[in-house]
């Protein structure tokens, strides 16, 4: 019989990781799987999430694991409020210093796992990225293609023009 | 597949979108005035590829924030691409403009969340018309800057019906300089109120009926009212007080005549958990300062807990500035402050002070104070008695600033003095028992000065008190050379004697 207050992990790619579940728990699809199996011996299986980026979720979750009574706390300004004002310390911003295929797989990764404050810090630090940038320098940055019509182009500079004289 | 930015889910796109904006949290705490916060700053990266623009147009929660200016193509297309998403509109243009760009949001107005008004002067007000009989069913915030207070004929003056019925979601109310319906069924279901310079709506309420709505506001978190109490009846001599618990209150800041605030915290009972600020604005110089910071408080302060909590107070006592007494408690930002104004026309502020330190000490007996920092001319201060006084409240002082410290001579002489008997005591006590830290900056250097310190230094040792740990003096000039040469060694008073020139 294993120590009841851990489980095991299974990346897409076979690696296996043993956590706290109060750790895990900040999770919402984990959170449920873990409530709906009850007492388990049994490994769950994170079918979309390779080891690399599961390893980088885990220790997110084991630094900000006091986070998770505020970060499921009632909020009186709703999910639209949170979701514009996420915080990000220091640490945060050390743990995000990674390439940037990684750092966009961790996003997709926490949204999958719906780790609400992994999803929001990483989205923030993208955001930043990108502030005080023209499209064209942030096609750059992320290596997007420039996809429109010499048509659509003519709209969109309008639109700016209208934004920018309010 | 490796995962790049434009394979992200929409949803992920959408947020990263949204944190691209400036952050809009506490909108509550800029004042009434409504600031320009470049809400539609996301709107450049729908040029970076035809994905991101279609998750912006598919978007409602982006455009839904509007700043509104003198151009109206934005509003336009804003309020098509929010669909049926509720609106957050933040007038920034010239009141003249704001009918034409009412009209165009009067068939929208019942998915208006938030409405902020360009500040205006009253004879804008009446461009408002359009509105003012309609019902906001989804309304949670209202703001109303008026400016240039101009003699009014009260009609004119009330710029909204405040009734459940026409803002039955209203939560956060600012106005400034406007005729407020004071009643309960307008305000009961508040939970930020900010009031500057308004007036309640005529019949002017009794200080009794004021307090009634002030009971029924239960649902209040933040609670400003700025020349608001004192417009409403003063307290007749048959009122008796009360004690209103506002169980959800989290700030307060009340700035009025000094005796209007102390009758507002007489009858509701401020919980410790409250950010306190009583700024008082003395009407004429007179009474009111005799009684110093005493003047914002009633004759027994127990409505006001916060103040037998703190354990360090800084007081900042200027010729210029305003007299301010602010309250610090471990782990808390700045729980309570008391501030009268100096923007009253007098220049004589300094020859209060001796009072006022005096009235302090008085309205803080009990208080366990470990850290007392005085920021002020110590010359203003004529009396070593003021310091005695001072001294005499806080047993418990570990730790004593002083700057500027100017001629110390008196603060020494209080060292070394012992505090009256009091009516539980007869007996005298030295002062400070447990100071371990002083420290004085921009001091001046009169040659009798190291002897008076040396003998309040001894004076202590011979009572068996501890000696200090650390005594920084910072002097103008050459006055820390001098002291050096004079004071000699004291290191059987003191631990650690820093005596050095001022910065």
């Amino acid at each position: 019989m294993g120590d009841s207050n851990r489980l095991t992990l299974v990346a897409s790619d076979g690696g296996k990781f043993v956590v706290d579940k109060e750790v895990v728990q900040m999770s919402v699809l984990l959170k449920n799987m873990i409530e709906d199996l009850g007492e388990t011996d049994e490994s769950i299986p994170i079918p979309n999430v390779t080891s690399p980026v599961l390893t980088k979720v885990i220790e997110f979750c084991e630094n900000h694991r006091t986070d998770a009574a505020r970060t499921d706390g009632p909020n009186v300004d709703g999910d639209d409020a949170r979701m514009r004002t996420a915080v990000v310390s220091d640490w945060d911003r050390q743990f995000f210093d990674v390439d940037q295929d990684l750092m966009f797989e961790i996003i997709v990764a926490a949204n999958y796992l719906d780790i609400k404050s992994l999803v929001d810090v990483g989205c923030k630090v993208v955001a930043d990225m990108i502030k005080g940038k023209s499209p064209q320098e942030i096609r750059d940055l992320f290596d997007i293609v420039n996809d429109f019509s010499p048509e659509e182009e003519a709209a969109l500079r309008k639109e700016n023009e209208w934004a920018n004289d309010r | 597949m490796a995962i790049t930015i434009d394979t992200l889910p929409n949803e992920i796109l959408v947020k990263i979108f949204v944190l691209h904006q400036p952050p809009r949290i506490k909108d509550h705490d800029r004042g009434t005035k409504p600031e320009w916060r470049d809400a539609c700053a996301w709107a450049p990266l729908m040029g970076v590829c035809r994905l991101w623009r279609t998750v912006a147009l598919e978007t409602p929660l982006l455009w839904q924030v509007i700043d509104v200016g003198k151009n109206t193509n934005w509003l336009e297309l804003a309020i098509v691409r929010t669909r049926d998403a509720v609106l957050e509109l933040y007038f920034h243009s010239h009141p003249t403009g704001v009918e034409a760009l009412l009209m165009l949001i009067m068939p929208h107005i019942h998915r208006v969340r938030k409405l902020l008004i360009p500040p205006m002067s009253l004879v804008y007000l009446s461009l408002l018309s359009s509105i003012q009989n309609e019902t906001f069913p989804v309304l949670d915030e209202l703001r109303l800057w008026v400016d240039e207070p101009q003699e009014p004929r009260v009609a004119e003056y009330v710029p909204f019906d405040l009734s459940p019925r026409r803002f039955p979601a209203l939560h956060i109310l600012h106005l400034q300089k406007a005729v407020v319906p004071w009643t309960a069924a307008t305000m009961s279901r508040l939970r930020y109120l900010s009031l500057n310079s308004c007036s309640p709506l005529e019949p002017i309420p009794s200080f009794r009926q004021f307090l009634d709505v002030i009971e029924a506001c239960t649902e209040l978190e933040e609670l400003e009212l700025h020349h608001f109490i004192s417009r409403c009846a003063s307290p007749s001599l048959h009122d008796s007080t009360r004690t209103i618990r506002l169980p959800k209150l989290r700030e307060l800041v009340l700035g009025d005549a000094p005796d209007s605030i102390a009758h507002f915290i007489a009858n509701v009972y401020i919980q410790e958990t409250v950010t306190v600020r009583l700024e008082g604005w003395p009407a004429i110089i007179g009474d009111e300062l005799q009684q110093g910071f005493q003047s914002l408080l009633p004759r027994h302060a127990s409505h006001l807990p916060v103040l037998r909590t703190l354990t360090e107070v800084w007081i900042t006592l200027t010729i210029e500035d305003d007299q301010e007494i602010i309250g610090v408690v471990p782990r808390r930002s700045l729980p309570l402050t008391l501030s009268l104004s100096t923007k009253v026309d007098y220049t004589g502020w300094w020859s209060y002070h001796s009072t006022m330190l005096t009235e302090f000490a008085i309205l803080s007996q009990d208080v366990r104070l470990q850290t007392l920092k005085v920021f002020l001319e110590p010359i203003n201060i004529q009396s070593v008695q003021t310091w005695i006084e001072l001294f005499a409240a806080f047993p418990t002082l570990r730790h004593l600033e002083i700057d500027p410290g100017g001629d110390p001579v008196h603060v020494f002489m209080a060292l070394s003095s012992f505090s009256a008997p009091t009516e539980g005591s007869q007996l005298s006590r030295p002062l400070c028992p447990n100071l371990r830290r002083l420290e004085m900056d921009y001091l001046e250097f009169p040659e009798r000065q190291h002897r008076l310190m040396l003998i309040a230094l001894r004076k202590r040792a011979a009572l068996g008190i501890p000696k200090l740990e650390y005594v920084g003096l910072r002097y103008n000039e050459d006055g820390a050379r001098k002291m050096r040469a004079l004071v000699g060694d004291i290191s059987d008073y003191v631990t650690v004697f820093d005596c050095s020139s001022s910065l």
